[in-house]
Parts: C-alpha cells; structure tokens; sequence
C-alpha cells in the first residue's frame, strides 16, 4: 500500500495541497469576516455611547445632584463609588481569604466544594442575587433599599470571583517557594502571607480591578436592593436609598423629556468611560508583572 | 543569612526552649489561619444556598398554588391570578440558544485568528481591546440594541427575512411576523455580541495553552495552518473550550437588563424569532415592582428560583463535562 | 436590624467627601413611576425653599402600597386607590396628588395629531384583535373624511405592570361589557393581541417604528416624541382632542363629593369637555403617623405642591388639581388626619 502512495505521489500530493490552500484561505476568511462583524458592532456600540454622551456632557453634572428627571449626577457618582468600596470592603477580605483556602488546602474535599460553588455563584445571574437581597435584606430584615444591602448583594456577587482569581494567582506561584519557605522553618500562615500573597499580590490586584469593574457596572442586583435617591448618602447604612449611576440609564431613558435622556446617556458614558479604565489598568499592571518576570 | 541555619541545630536550652515556643505559637497561628480561611470559603457556601433557599422560599405560593403547572402553562395573567412560567421559560432558552449559534463559531475564528494567523504585533492589542469589550457594563449594550440594533433590523433585517425564509415550510414559521425590530432573534443578536468578547478570550487563552512543539511537528509534516488548528489546537483543548463555551451559556441565559430592552416582554407564546417573547430575567425585571399581589411577586420569585436553578444545572454540567473530560485527557 | 453607631461612623469617615445636607425633617416616599418626574422636581424646589427633604423612590404602584402598609415609608403614591376595608384596616386615608390624561396614539401615514376619531367600544374591539384593518366600515363611519388605508392594525400595548393599563383597561372595561368579561381591568391584563412595550417610553418607541399600529400612552409622551394621538367620544357623546383642559373637565366633573376617601376612578368622567381618559395618583398617608414631625412635613410639602407647583406640573404635561378638588383635599387633612 505504501508503496501505490509513492509512486503516485506527486501528483497526489499537489492536488492535496492546492485543496488544503483553499480550505485553508476559505477558514481565514470567515475567521476575518467573524472579527470584522463583532468589531463593527462593538465599535458602533462605542459610538453610540461616546456621540450621545458626550453631546449630554457639562461641568453641572459633577457638581450637583440630580433634581426631578434633571440637574447633576454627582449624588449618582458618589452613589455608585460608595456602593462599589463598601462591597470591595466586604469581599476583597473573603474572596482573598478564601482563595487562600482553596489553593493552599486544594487536597480537601471541602476545597473541592468550594471551588465548584464559587464557580458556579459566578456565573449565577445577578438578578437571582437582586432578589436575594431584597427577600433576605430588604425585607425579612426589615433594612429597606439601603446601603448595606446593596453593598452585600454586591459583595456576594464579586466575593465567589475574587476567590477564584485568587486561587489562581497563588496556583501560578511556583511550587520551589512554597517549599523554600518551610524550609525556612515558617508556618503556612506565614508562608502564604509573607511569601505567597506578597509573590503574587499583583494578580490579585488585577482581580480586585476587574471586580470593581463588574460592581460598578451591574444594575440588576441593584434595583431591588438600594433603588434610588435624588440626594446625597447621609451616612445611614440602612433604611436609605442611595443613587447609582445605571439606574440612570434604566429609569430615565424611559422618561418622556430629552434632559432625563441626556442624564442616561451622561451617565452610560461616564459607566463606560470609568469601567474601561479600570479594565484597561488591570490589564496593565498584569502587562508590568509579566514583563517583569521575563526580564 | 542567619535563617539558613536549620533552628534544631542552634545550641543552647535557652533558644531551643524559644524556638519549641515560636512553633507552638507558629502551630496556633497556623490554626487560626485556616479557621479564618474556612470561614470565608464556608461563605461563600452559604451565599449559594442564601440564594437558592431564600427565592425557593419567597416562590413557595406560586409553586404551592400551580404545582408542575407553574413550568408547562403558558398563562400568564396577573388579573385573574394564573401563572405559568413556559413562555419566560422557552424564551431564555430560545434566545441563549440563538446567542450561542451565533457567537461559538464567531468566536473560534477570532480566538483562532488572534492566536494563529493574525501578526504578531497585532495580537496582544487587538486581544486587548476585546476583552475591555467583554467589561461593558449590559446595560450599554442593551441600550444600543434598543436605539441602533432594532431599528436596523427593522428596516433592513426582518423583512428580508419574512419574504425569504417566512416562505419556506417548516423553518419558515421561525421568520414569519411583522418587522419590528424587537424579538426572539434581536435578542440573540445582543446576547451573541455581548458574549463572543467573552468566550472568545476564554478560547484565546486556552489555544495559547498548545505546546509549540506540538503545532511544529504538524507543520513539519505538511499540514497548513488551518489544518494544524483542525487536527492538533482543537482536539488538544476540547475539554477547555467546552467548558468555554457554558460559561458563556450560561452568562447568555440570566442576562437581564440587555435581554429586557430588546425582547418585547410579551406574554404569548410564538414560535417565530421575528416576535417578542419574554425571559425569565425580564419578567422578573420589567414586573417585580408593579406586582401588586402576593401570588404575583411570589410567581416571580418563583422564576427567580429557576433561573437560578437552570442556570446551576448548565454551569454544573459544564463542569463535571470538564471534569470527566480531563480525567479521560490525563488516562491517555 | 439597623447599626445606628456604626453608621455614624462610617458616615462619619466619610463625611469629607461629599456635602451632607439638611438636618430638616427627612420624608420617604415610594409608589408610581408616573408620578416620578414631577414629585422629584417638587421636592427639589421644596427642599430649596424649607430645608426638608422628601425622597421618592419610583418602585411601582404596587411597590408603593407594599412599603406604606408594612409603615417603611412616609407616603405611598399609587396609580390605582386602596379599597375602604384597606384603607381601615391599616388606618391609612389617601388623596389625590396629580392628574393626567392617557391617549390612544397611531402611526398612520398622513394621519395628523387629532385627525383620527375613536369611541371606546371601537378601541376596545380593536385591542381585543376584532378590528382587524384601518378600512374597517366601523371606523371609516365615524371618520368620513379621512382616508384610512387598507392595511393591518397593529397593536401595541404595555408590557410591564403598570398605572397607564390600569387606567385604559379600566376604561375599556367601562365602555365595553365583553371586555370586561373576558379581560377585565389590572396593572397588566393578558392582551390577546398586539406586542409590548416596556414602559410608556417603549410603547412610544413601537408606535413610532411600526407602521399602521396603535397604542396607549401618557399624553406627556404623545407630546414629547410628537405623536399622532387620537380624538376620543367621552361618555357625553362629543368627540375631543387630549389637551390639559380636557382632562381638568374631568377631574373636576368626576364625583369626588360622593366619593369616600377619593375612591373614584376618573375614567369616562361624564362631563361635556371631559376626555374620558384621565387617571390621577393617590398619595397614601396613616391618619396617625407612627412620626408626627415627619408627616407634617409631608403635608407642608403637598399643600405646597398644590398652591406653587403648579406651573412646574404644567412644564412637565401634568394637569394642576382643580381649585374645588384641593378644597375639598384639605378639608379631608383636617378631618382625618390627626397633625
């Protein structure tokens, strides 16, 4: 038989691979095409927000508050980065510590678990977690659309993420350090704290970045947790509804007059603008590591 | 580096006598740590079942009130108080669907593009911007399928599908209705857009993942670049890009605000992706404050409770798959 | 559950960051999201003037009357009224806030604004899918000028639970006895035909895509996207055009004298300039606050509103209470509510 093929060989072979060409041309082809098509969306839909936004953009809305369907956005800005720490405050300290848990203790089959739920909490829609926040929160323990439950329901969102990123950072330490450091007589308490998270505290900084990023750009678990407020935050964890910066956009592009369309698409672009960044700087600071660790 | 001398081989009773010390306290510390770490992880346990018992609870009318009806009656109609959840139900799954024919073969050819045949200094740029696209919050590109997505489809999409598709039997019906730029399949579009950036940065970094020695060999035989993806990329990272592929599955089916702005939220059942339909997530978004009874506002909590447990099923799935096809990877 | 200290402390903390306002009275408000654009601007201009705050969340209607009879908020604003044997059983007393018209709106090619006639029972035979066509003989019959084409009717209708369906459907059901029976009146009714909108800014956006389709929304929308809205036989038997004299006509030919506790669902209001569509939005208030500071603020903030909001409501299309109707509201204050 191996024979037939090498005596026939040349010719074979040519036409084999003029159809090869082809198939392979044609496969690069609705490659480009497939890029082309999503890059043309997506570029209109940055369009849409920056031609909008930035026809809606004055100094006014970064120093007032929002009165009726116009005025400011500053209570909505204040709103949405207050939000954003307080849930950072919570699931940073978990997400990371449990992270820890994960990676360092992965042989438990309790880590396994956890790792699976935090996996699947992931990718649980937010608006489970909105409703979640306002059966358990909102109203069993009678705290009203207020800080504190949107900062938890935020939270619950980010801490499953934060686990996982963390998780994965301490996985990509390599394994000489760990064992560098018990032969130094450390305990793993001080391991993971003195050697790992210090080896790997810029990764974790990215999934912090990202997880602000998330937080300040969700809406639905938000609408039932802390709703809205035409005014500052007077510091009352419960029982008062804070402002947001997607509410805007939800609420006000249903009104019918053109300055609360102009709020919603100030504040698209604002969201857009500040989620960007924050992408774009973990991005960076991941670019620096690895840079750093090749040279 | 004094601390390279092993501690038990320092003389003295008075530091030997320090040293066991600092290892009880370093044993103590150790303890504390990894209560402290179980503590946090343990949380995270309790969120999922805080979520899943709480809309489970908050849902037992309706589920007490209609039984299995709840999930295979299309009647839904707050007036005289009957729910059922089949059209929310068929929706999300219609339109994830739809979304996902459209973005998995989408994003192959850009993470293949981007991982194989695009220039090298185009690479990590474009890669770049994709996944600041993957963090656009879903509310923007709910916006834009509302203001530029629908009105194109409308004027451009819909009545060329109507006339040509509507016509023929069978998958006709899936195309037939008026042009209204709002539906089943301007649903799918958004859903397509909004997680091709997001698979296809999962598929970019496991195609990363192939040993260049692998790819090399292939080449040295002969194989073009499209055949070296076909025969060794894809087959070396199945288990990966399946897993891929659900998590955007499952981003698809709970997305709320996006879906909301372009689905209609129209209660009746239709089989054409031309015609609005609802989604589980929309109803409860678009409803949830308006609902004035308890049945109502229990009805939808009741969605939420399966939304939450659809979209566990497909992301636990994805993950046993992943599971069991690594295993299997690591036999061979 | 609440951290009074805590709160202070983080409030505290972060106090340098923004400017804290008002130590005045702090008033909660939630209900109806029609309501939602001038009770904002009110309180705006309220809370220049006096200091106090008022905070209205815009949850829904439903929303509204859930937060006031569990006593979280200070006032509840809701598109339809609380029946008596509520309003007693949680000692609660409700008024009217704010008027506004609901108009059927088309998009018809060279249909002006006002052009198109409809009668109630037409309307609701067209929204049950009976009228199927412009040219239909019912309607060429009371439109003899106009030119309507042959084309489908296309419906389209509120998707989401709301105060404008109440209204419309309330009024259907009112002109129309097979409406009422087979679809009744609520927040959201199963349309047999047609799609849906989310929001009145939704149904806007179809009406003004779809050719040859109809809707419902609030007039301030009509007039804001510039839409063709529809003339409408009122229970007198005269055809009108929605303007805000129309609706004032009914909310002051409605009978509010009989009415206990403002119980009076405007719809089909029976007077000669009246447009049979006319909704309004209870405020929903406990005859004897659990706050009595908070409520007399809440007060001072209403009577304000009906004596100087008013051109405010007007910039904004909402029709100002008759003088007779805020009367007799201030009548009930004295009468019911202890503050």
């Amino acid at each position: 038989m191996s024979a037939i093929d090498i005596r026939y060989a040349p010719a074979a072979f040519e036409r084999r691979q003029r159809r090869n060409a082809r198939v392979s041309a044609l496969g690069w082809a609705a490659c480009a095409l497939a890029f082309a098509l999503l890059a043309s969306a997506l570029l209109d839909i940055l369009f849409l927000v920056f031609h909008r936004g930035l026809s809606a953009l004055n100094l006014q809305l970064f120093l007032t508050p929002t009165s009726g369907i116009g005025g400011g956005l500053l209570n909505a800005i204040e709103g949405s980065v207050l939000l954003t720490l307080g849930a950072l405050l919570l699931a940073v300290p978990i997400g990371v510590l449990g992270g820890i848990y994960v990676s360092e203790y992965s042989r438990d089959w309790l880590a396994h678990g956890v790792r699976f739920v935090a996996d699947v909490l992931v990718g649980v829609p937010s608006i489970v977690f909105g409703l979640f926040g306002y059966l358990t929160m909102v109203t069993a323990l009678d705290w009203h659309f207020s800080m504190a439950a949107g900062c938890i329901t935020l939270a619950l969102m980010i801490a499953p993420y934060m686990l996982r990123t963390t998780e994965l950072a301490l996985r990509g330490v390599p394994h000489e350090l760990r064992e560098a450091s018990y032969a130094l007589g450390a305990g793993q308490a001080a391991t993971v704290t003195h050697v790992l998270l210090r080896e790997c505290a810029s990764r974790v900084l990215t999934g912090i970045l990202l997880a602000t990023a998330i937080s300040m750009g969700e809406t639905a678990p938000l609408i039932y947790t802390v709703n809205w407020s035409n005014y500052y935050w007077n510091g009352h964890l419960t029982h008062e509804p804070v402002a947001y910066l997607t509410y805007v956009i939800w609420s006000f592009i249903n009104e019918p007059f053109a300055s609360a369309h102009a709020l919603a698409y100030a504040a698209a672009l604002m969201i857009t603008l500040f989620v960007l960044a924050l992408t774009l700087l973990a991005r960076l600071s991941l670019n620096r590591l690895t840079v750093r660790r090749s040279a | 580096m004094s601390a390279l001398v092993p501690p038990s081989a320092s003389p003295g009773t008075g530091t030997q006598i320090a040293s066991r010390q600092r290892i009880a306290h370093d044993a103590w510390n150790d303890r504390l740590f990894r209560g402290l770490l179980l503590g946090c992880a343990l949380l995270v346990l309790a969120a999922l079942l805080g979520a899943a018992g709480s809309t489970l609870w908050g849902g037992r009318l309706a589920f007490h009130s209609f039984g299995w009806k709840f999930l295979v009656s299309d009647r839904w109609d707050a007036v005289n108080g009957q729910f059922g959840a089949l059209v929310p139900i068929w929706g999300t799954l219609m339109t994830s669907l739809l979304a996902m024919l459209l973005a998995v073969p989408v994003s192959f050819g850009i993470a293949l593009f981007l991982t194989e045949v695009a220039p090298a200094w185009l690479r990590a740029p474009v890669a770049a911007a994709v996944e600041l696209l993957a963090g656009i919050p879903s509310i923007i590109y709910g916006m834009w399928g509302l203001f530029v997505l629908a009105p194109f489809l409308a004027a451009h999409v819909d009545p060329w599908l109507n006339d040509r598709l509507g016509a023929l039997p069978g998958i006709g019906r899936l195309f037939r209705g008026p042009p209204l730029g709002i539906g089943m399949l301007t649903a799918g579009l958004v859903l397509a857009v909004m997680v091709i950036p997001f698979i296809s940065s999962v598929m970019r970094e496991v195609f990363k993942t192939v040993p260049a020695r692998l790819k090399e060999s292939a080449y040295a035989l002969g194989s073009t670049t499209w055949e070296v993806v076909w025969n060794i990329v894809l087959p070396y990272t199945r288990s990966a890009v399946i897993g891929g592929i659900f998590l955007g599955l499952g981003r698809a089916l709970g997305e709320t605000m996006a879906v909301t702005f372009v689905l209609g939220n129209a209660h009746q059942f239709s089989e054409s992706l031309l015609m609005p339909s609802s989604s589980i997530a929309s109803v409860i978004a678009n409803e949830f404050t308006e609902a004035y009874t308890d049945l109502h506002r229990s009805a939808l909590i009741a969605l939420g409770f399966l939304l939450f447990m659809v979209t566990f099923v497909v992301l636990a799935f994805a993950k046993l798959l992943l599971l069991r096809l690594a295993r299997k990877e690591g036999d061979v | 559950m609440s951290f009074p200290y805590l709160s202070r402390l983080f409030g505290l903390a972060l106090v340098p960051l923004m400017a804290v306002t008002a130590h005045a009275a702090e008033v909660t408000g939630a209900g109806s999201s029609f309501v939602y654009p001038v009770l904002s601007k009110w309180s705006a201009s309220f809370h220049e003037k006096t200091g106090h705050q008022i905070n209205y969340q815009s949850i829904g209607s439903g929303g509204g009357i859930a937060q006031i009879k569990a006593g979280t908020v200070d006032f509840g604003a809701s598109d339809a009224p609380l029946p008596a044997s509520d309003l007693a059983q949680f000692g609660l007393g409700q008024f009217p806030v704010v008027i506004g018209g609901i108009v059927p709106v088309v998009h018809i090619e060279g249909i002006a604004p006002g052009r198109l006639r409809l009668t109630g029972p037409l309307l609701a035979r067209i929204f049950m899918g009976e009228i199927k066509t412009w040219n239909d003989p019912a309607l060429s019959r009371i439109n003899p000028g106009l030119k309507l084409p042959a084309s489908a009717i296309f419906v389209v209708h509120r998707s989401d639970g709301s105060g404008t369906t109440y209204n419309f459907t309330n009024y259907l059901a009112k002109v129309s006895p097979r409406w009422q029976k087979s679809l009744g009146f609520g927040t959201s009714v199963p349309w047999p035909v047609g799609v849906g909108g989310k929001g009145n800014e939704g149904v806007s956006a179809y009406v003004n895509q779809i050719r040859n389709s109809i809707g419902y929304v609030e007039y301030a929308y009509a007039l804001q996207n510039r839409m063709a809205y529809t003339q409408l036989e009122n229970a007198a038997g005269r055809f009108l055009e929605p303007n805000n004299a129309a609706f004032a006509a009914a909310a002051a030919t409605a009978d509010w004298a009989h009415a206990e506790d403002f119980n009076l669902i405007m719809t089909n209001a029976p007077g000669e300039k009246a447009w049979p569509i006319t909704a309004t939005t209870w405020a929903i208030m406990y005859k004897q606050p659990k706050d009595a500071t908070r409520a007399r603020a809440a007060f001072e903030f209403f009577k304000w509103a009906f004596e100087h909001g008013q051109p405010q409501a007007g910039s904004l299309d909402y029709v100002p209470l008759p003088p007779s109707l805020v009367r007799q509201i201030e009548g009930y204050w004295h009468e019911r509510f202890k503050s």
